[in-house]
């Protein structure tokens, strides 16, 4: 797979034989060269030369946690766990040891293809290189969104629900501020999750007007998201890193 | 033994305080017994020794003086007490020393052994045939055919007597009996609490039981409670984490079959194999979340339930359904936020698959948050209403059977419920529909936060 002319290259840590061959196989025929490893060990030897890994989390010796540490603390290469644990905790350690993604067994292959795509562009942005190098934590006008954990909150400290859609555009709009981003732009970042898998524009308005209304609920906060007719959208907080 | 007949009362206190108010009621007899009998003897004993002086000085000064002059001398002896005259011929009383007053004679004799030389007579004798008390009466013979008589006008010792030392020992009884009732009671309030915590064992939370203080039975009792506690916990996680195991692991092979079916080229064989495996990863999930939401850690965070409510209302809409939300735009209560947004969206979930015009609707009444699903499909009956609430169990329709799953659905939202200190309310709409609402405290306590 290709963004910029350049070829992807995916390490896939599975300790299960069998699962490991069919993933493999399913990635490389969407177009990434792919090389599974079993165990930790056998893939830290050679751990620099990728630009994307996808880990499980229960491995034997080394767990995929554990791993996924010791890759954080040498590259900010994006990570994708799959898991067959699903527990709201699980997925939290997952992604505060740095993760970019976090999906549960059995993965649908077609959605692995596209968080891998979605993690790399991502990764590729140069606002989103940022977000790997910064903290997990951003501020604006007094709220705060972390977004290794996927959380927003208000002025008041209270967490605000929103959609994984809705939170992938806050991202982009909090990695943008004070820019006109079209909605393209917005559609591209957020096209995985889009809702009812209607990927036109209209959906990213949905989107917009939803986030703008619950940002609402908090004095000011319907300002934060200004429409630019005809064009998209600009962040107006004050973002501090 | 007792036996268990209706006097004897059931609980421990009653029981203790009877046999305390038996064994009151024997000391009680005996001792008025006793002390009356005690009392009679120092009573006539002391009666005996008066009379003896004052007969002994009566009997020197009557001798002294001129018989003429010893009739009206011997009645100035009289006092309040004792009343004496001189008798010359037959006393009216008759010889002898009645059986009665022979304790009083004996200690006339003994304290003035003058009197020993002379002829006594005593009797104990009522002044009219009703009264109780009976008064000493007596005569001494000083000269041939001249007595001096006398009678006493303090009754001796004898009912009122004993009836006094009874008032006495019974209020003293029922003192001891009283205290003794509020001592059990006190004694008794570790083992009534006791009781009513081991009630409790096996609702939800552990009850944990004093061992430090209470007496040594009881506390042994506490033991066995909390080690019996432990087990039966160390059984029911081993169970948990078995069953979680298996999950886990089996989301390996269905990872793998999902892959797999990517070669089967009949269209509708794949479609179908692709559902099977989409329902089975629910069910697994469906497990996996009870077990997870039945021991859930109480990181609780200020969340806003009217962005949460709407957001789950959103997702449906996504997918085709029209989930309306009522409430206001901003509620901040203390929640675990995963859990409780798995808990509303799987009310959501049910008000869609098996109801119609499904809302959300969220109010704040006094310190609680109340987050009602409700639709308009046929409802669950009344006599259904706890069943449903159990684990593993279904409604049995034929509409349920459309939507194979494990039955955990609302054992899910019950258990989220409880994390959270509040509970699951279902309810019957009129004319049709089903009301389930999540009402949960706004504020947890400090220290869970």
């Amino acid at each position: 797979m290709q963004f910029n002319e350049r070829i992807y290259e995916i390490a896939l840590v599975e300790d299960d034989g069998a699962l490991r061959t069919l993933l493999t196989r399913h990635i490389r025929q969407s177009g990434f060269p792919i090389r599974g490893y079993a165990t930790a060990a056998e893939f830290r030897a050679s751990a620099e030369r990728y630009d994307l890994v996808i880990l499980d989390v229960m491995l034997p010796g080394t767990s995929g946690l554990d791993l996924c540490r010791w890759l954080r603390q040498r590259s900010t290469v994006p990570i994708i766990f799959i898991s067959a644990r699903s527990s709201h905790t699980d997925r939290i350690v997952g992604l505060e040891l740095g993760a970019d993604d976090y999906l549960v067994k059995p993965v649908d292959p077609g959605e692995l293809v596209a968080r891998i795509r979605s993690v790399l562009r991502r990764h590729e942005q140069p606002a989103g290189r940022d977000t790997q190098d910064h903290s997990a934590i951003a501020r604006f006008d007094g709220w705060q969104i972390d977004r290794r954990r996927r959380e927003l909150f208000a002025p008041d400290g209270g967490r605000l629900s929103i959609s994984e859609a809705e939170f992938d555009l806050l991202n982009v709009l909090v990695d943008m501020p004070q820019r006109v981003i079209g909605r393209n732009t917005l559609l591209e970042h957020s096209r995985d999750r889009l809702p009812g898998r209607d990927s036109g524009d209209r959906s990213v308005d949905v989107l917009v007007s939803r986030l703008r209304r619950k940002l609402g609920s908090v004095e000011g906060g319907r300002e934060l998201i200004r429409t630019v007719r005809g064009v998209g959208y600009v962040f107006t907080g004050q973002v501090e890193r | 033994m007792i036996g268990r007949g209706r006097l004897w009362p059931k609980g421990f206190t009653g029981r203790v305080t009877l046999v305390l108010a038996l064994a009151v009621l024997v000391q009680f007899l005996a001792g008025s017994l006793l002390m009356g009998a005690g009392e009679t003897h120092i009573q006539r004993q002391h009666l005996g020794k008066r009379i003896a002086e004052q007969l002994l000085i009566a009997k020197r000064v009557v001798e002294a003086v001129a018989p003429s002059d010893r009739v009206p001398l011997l009645t100035s002896f009289s006092t309040i007490h004792l009343q004496m005259w001189l008798v010359e011929g037959e006393p009216e009383i008759g010889p002898g020393i009645e059986s009665d007053a022979s304790e009083i004679a004996q200690s006339i004799m003994l304290w003035e052994p003058e009197l020993g030389d002379h002829s006594l007579r005593l009797a104990l004798v009522r002044r009219s045939p009703l009264d109780l008390d009976r008064h000493l009466k007596g005569a001494l013979e000083i000269d041939e055919g001249v007595w001096i008589a006398f009678e006493a006008n303090e009754p001796v010792a004898g009912w009122t007597a004993l009836i006094g030392t009874s008032i006495r020992v019974g209020i003293v009884a029922l003192l001891v009996l009283g205290s003794a009732a509020v001592l059990v009671r006190t004694l008794s309030a570790p083992l009534r609490r006791l009781s009513s915590d081991a009630q409790l064992i096996g609702t939800s939370a552990r009850i944990s039981f004093d061992e430090q203080s209470g007496p040594l039975e009881l506390r042994q009792v506490s033991h066995a409670l909390n080690s019996m506690q432990d087990r039966i916990e160390g059984v029911m996680n081993q169970r948990t984490q078995a069953l979680m195991a298996v999950g886990h692991d089996l989301r390996t092979p269905l990872a793998r079959l999902r892959l797999r079916i990517g070669a089967i080229s009949d269209e509708q064989d794949c479609a179908e194999a692709r559902a099977d495996i989409d329902q089975m990863t629910r069910m697994l999930q469906e497990l996996l979340d009870f077990f997870e939401t039945g021991d859930l850690q109480k990181d609780y965070q200020p969340t806003d339930l009217s962005s949460l409510c709407q957001t789950i209302g959103e997702k449906f809409d996504d997918l085709g359904f029209d989930v309306r939300y009522r409430g206001p735009e901003r509620a901040i209560v203390d929640a675990l936020h995963g859990s409780l947004t798995r808990a509303i969206e799987n009310l959501a979930d049910n008000a869609v698959k098996y109801g119609r015009d499904p809302t959300i609707s969220l109010a704040l009444n006094g310190g609680c948050a109340i987050i009602a699903v409700e639709d308009r499909g046929p409802g669950i009956p009344w006599a259904d209403m706890r069943r449903v609430m159990q684990p593993f169990e279904r409604l049995d329709t034929a509409r349920s059977d459309r939507y194979p799953g494990m039955g955990l659905g609302l054992s899910i939202v019950v258990n989220v419920a409880e994390a959270h200190g509040g509970r699951l309310e279902l309810s019957r709409l009129e004319p049709t529909g089903l009301r389930a609402a999540l009402i949960i405290p706004r504020k947890q306590p400090p220290e869970k936060l």
